[in-house]
């Protein structure tokens, strides 16, 4: 009897030990986390997967790899969050005081990193390098008329008709201080209010970012940042093996195996405003008839070329721009796979015996030389011959410009996060980028282009792609997701859209 | 009378080991360099090789796998589906050719301005010697790639670079055999029985070079190769659609650690290709050109 209720008594002891040491030790591992880095040793390297020309933004505005660095250094008014949405950055608030004039508020209490107040002539100033620049932003920005600073916290912007698009090209505008709109010296290592300063920049090679401790909102957690510019795949892996960079901006697919199999790694596939096209010169015969360009679309097996080539990384498309944006809505009765169709369309076109054409590609675009290869195999078995033109990045943009080609492939992005971006940019009339014209498209572009409705915009972009689709002007062949490898001592790591990553809430632990 | 006897048996011997290991050392590298010629010819048309067909769903496959048409990708195949033995076998294909039209041109251009410069000396010598000088102090290979650059890609364009890079080895050495043999008794007869400076140059002189030529060009061959393949692998050699082992090894260091085969066994094929035509030329510098051994 006695010991019967011993042994209860023991086993219960020995239960409640048992639940006290698990839920002890669950405790413990729920409270400490992988342990913080002290400060002096927080310091980052990312290597980034686009190349850095300057750090002028307003030299280069729609450059990634340059918005990549200066996204921490230098502010918008507003900026796009992860559904590409603008949001409040340097302006707290805006509204449209009448259709064609955007009124902003701005945030009070910012200063640079020197130490000297934000205030709305610096908006000015900024406006004033952006818009007499005349780099790839001025088409965007060419429907603002004036703009004027009202009191040092208020700035407003009139266009020339109603806009609704003009916010997400407000992102790539970035504010750097008023007096010094015209000092190139300066903007090639500007400062900012953003949580970031640049201390060195050696071109090709690295930039250098330190924190900025008198930094307006909550002040970034790594003492140093620096953008490491190694554009060889294989000394990218080696660095991250190594711990020499700590992050990688984008991992190719074939190198997914070698980096899932390191341990202390974590690789993030997120959605990107990236994506590649081919354009058919429209104005070129035989192309200039859309039998012949859906045939050719029907020939490629777009699904299972992007899956034997990007696997997870990439996904073919269903509209013009990547779905990621706004207003890149699926297209009605695209043109599939389909080799026996693409024939008798052939046929109908006036070429039973298939046709030759050539296809421009840059050498510079990683593994474009074996999509192109698949392509042309692909063209070959339904009779068109195809004379692929491999060239070095400067010999490429010539003939591109010159439109001296009957095909070319190429990535895009569509960074302002909207569809207008991509679509009006380059698919109007007056843009001539493929020789391509359709005035009911034009039409519809600008209606887009000037509402505020969303839903409205949607329905009109929805018109817009289910023309483009029978027209074929090209084939929006896959958008990409960018593949962030990161050691699993990078903390908070979160990849927007488009790729401008937010580098003051990242930590290191050990 | 012994000791006699023993220099008579011995010396007779050794000579004959010794052209034994010259004949094996032309021999072998002969036999290689052929196999692998037949080979460049013959593989690409047997396997209906084309560089621009790709077939995804057998891409980076190791090698020995078993392809959908029942054959063995014995060496595997590439990142577009390629089987790499064909592949490989084109670019030597392409290796070959270069380096035989490089030394063509390079040893015609080279050989004759040699025999001028080292016939005639004077400024028509001094001019030429002194551009070899300056084109001998710049690195070849930093030359071909600058060339290259200005000329654009293409198999012709590299011919072309090389054969620039190259006609200096042949007219410095041709030079100096011509001043050599200018001296000798039999050129003097020509010249003394009053033959045109054509009929010396090209019947007397012509006659004496072409052993140290043929020496030179096996020798160089395999660098032109090596060059060839070095300008491809940079991407500025052979163009997108003409098979290289150049390009072949270096879009296979994408793929060292998933894919070694890609460039292991292209580079493989290169240095016995090399190695072959150096040991072959050693070994005919050695027959023809005796004085020049070494050791």
């Amino acid at each position: 009897m006695t010991s019967t209720r011993k042994c209860w008594e023991g086993l219960a002891a020995a239960v409640a030990v048992a639940v006290i040491a698990l839920t002890g030790l669950s405790g413990a591992e729920a409270a400490s986390p992988a342990e913080r880095l002290p400060d002096n040793q927080q310091n980052l390297t990312f290597v980034p997967n686009f190349g850095v020309p300057s750090l002028d933004s307003a030299m280069v505005p729609l450059e990634m790899g340059t918005n990549q660095i200066m996204s921490n250094v230098l502010q918008a008014l507003v900026t796009l969050d992860k559904k590409s949405i603008p949001q409040p950055q340097l302006a707290t608030s805006w509204k449209w005081t009448t259709p064609t004039s955007l009124q902003f508020k701005l945030r009070e209490g910012v200063t640079f990193s020197d130490g000297q107040p934000f205030t709305s002539a610096d908006v000015v100033g900024s406006f004033d390098r952006f818009i007499a620049k005349k780099a790839t932003l001025s088409a965007a920005l060419s429907i603002i008329t004036s703009y004027t600073a009202d009191d040092p916290t208020t700035f407003t912007i009139n266009t020339s008709a109603p806009t609704g698009t003009l916010l997400g090209v407000l992102s790539l505008v970035k504010i750097g201080q008023g007096t010094h709109s015209t000092d190139d010296v300066w903007w090639g290592k500007p400062i900012g209010t953003g949580p970031f300063v640049i201390t060195s920049y050696v071109a090709n090679d690295h930039v250098k970012l330190t924190r900025n401790d008198t930094y307006w909102g909550e002040k970034a957690k790594l003492k140093t940042l620096t953008f490491s510019l190694i554009t060889d795949t294989n000394a990218k892996i080696t660095a991250l093996a190594n711990g020499q960079a700590h992050v990688l901006g984008d991992v190719i697919y074939d190198q997914f195996p070698t980096v899932k199999a390191m341990e202390n790694v974590t690789l993030t596939p997120a959605d990107a405003l990236t994506y590649y096209f081919l354009w058919f010169n429209n104005a070129k015969s035989p192309l200039t008839d859309p039998k012949v360009r859906r045939a050719m679309w029907m020939a490629l097996d777009l699904p299972t070329i992007v899956q034997s080539l990007y696997g997870e990384t990439a996904s073919p498309m269903d509209s013009f721009c990547p779905s990621s944006a706004f207003g890149c809505v699926t297209a009605a009765d695209m043109p599939s796979y389909d080799p026996k169709g693409a024939k008798a369309l052939l046929a109908e076109a006036g070429y039973p015996n298939g046709l030759t054409a050539d296809i421009l590609l840059n050498t510079s675009n990683a593994g474009m030389d074996t999509l192109v290869s698949a392509f042309v195999s692909q063209w070959k078995a339904v009779g068109i011959t195809v004379k692929p033109r491999a060239q070095d990045p400067t010999t490429w943009l010539a003939d591109f410009s010159a439109h001296n080609w009957d095909m070319v492939v190429n990535p895009n992005a569509t960074i302002t996060g909207d569809a207008d971006y991509t679509l009006n940019r380059l698919y109007n009339c007056a843009a001539n980028r493929l020789g391509y014209c359709n005035p009911k498209l034009d039409a519809l572009f600008t209606k887009a282009q000037q509402s505020s409705d969303p839903s409205e915009r949607t329905a009109l972009y929805q018109q817009a792609v289910n023309i483009m689709a029978q027209d074929a002007p090209g084939i929006p062949m896959f958008q990409t997701k960018s593949n962030v490898a990161a050691l699993k001592s990078v903390q908070d790591l979160s990849i927007p859209p488009t790729e401008f990553i937010d580098w003051s809430t990242v930590y290191l632990t050990k | 009378m012994s000791a006699d006897q023993a220099v008579i048996t011995i010396a007779p011997s050794h000579a004959r080991r010794l052209r034994a290991t010259v004949s094996a050392r032309i021999l072998v590298p002969l036999v290689v360099i052929g196999i692998l010629g037949i080979g460049a010819i013959v593989v690409p048309v047997l396997y209906n090789y084309d560089p621009l067909h790709a077939d995804l769903l057998v891409r980076l496959k190791p090698p020995g796998t078993a392809m959908p048409d029942g054959s063995i990708a014995i060496f595997g195949t590439d990142k577009v589906g390629s089987d790499l033995f064909a592949e490989m076998m084109a670019g030597t294909r392409v290796s070959l050719i270069v380096g035989a039209s490089t030394l063509l041109i390079a040893g015609i251009v080279g050989g004759i301005l040699g025999l001028l410069a080292g016939y005639f000396g004077g400024w028509l010598d001094t001019a030429l010697m002194r551009i070899a000088d300056i084109q001998l102090a710049f690195p070849s290979i930093l030359l071909a790639i600058l060339l290259v650059s200005v000329l654009g890609q293409g198999i012709l364009n590299v011919i072309i670079v090389l054969s620039i890079s190259n006609w200096v080895i042949f007219a410095r050495v041709i030079r100096s055999q011509v001043l050599g043999l200018k001296s000798l008794e039999y050129v003097e007869a020509a010249r003394t029985l009053g033959a045109s400076h054509f009929h010396i140059i090209f019947r007397t002189l012509l006659p004496g070079c072409i052993a140290p030529m043929l020496v030179i060009a096996s020798v160089e061959f395999g660098y032109v190769v090596l060059a060839e393949a070095a300008l491809s692998f940079l991407g500025v050699g052979a163009p997108f659609g003409t098979p290289s082992l150049g390009s072949t090894i270096s879009t296979g260091t994408q793929y060292l650690a998933s894919a070694w085969w890609i460039s292991t066994i292209p580079g493989l094929l290169l240095l016995v290709l090399v190695l072959a035509t150096g040991v072959l030329g050693d070994a005919l510098r050695d027959r023809f050109d005796p004085r020049l051994r070494s050791a």
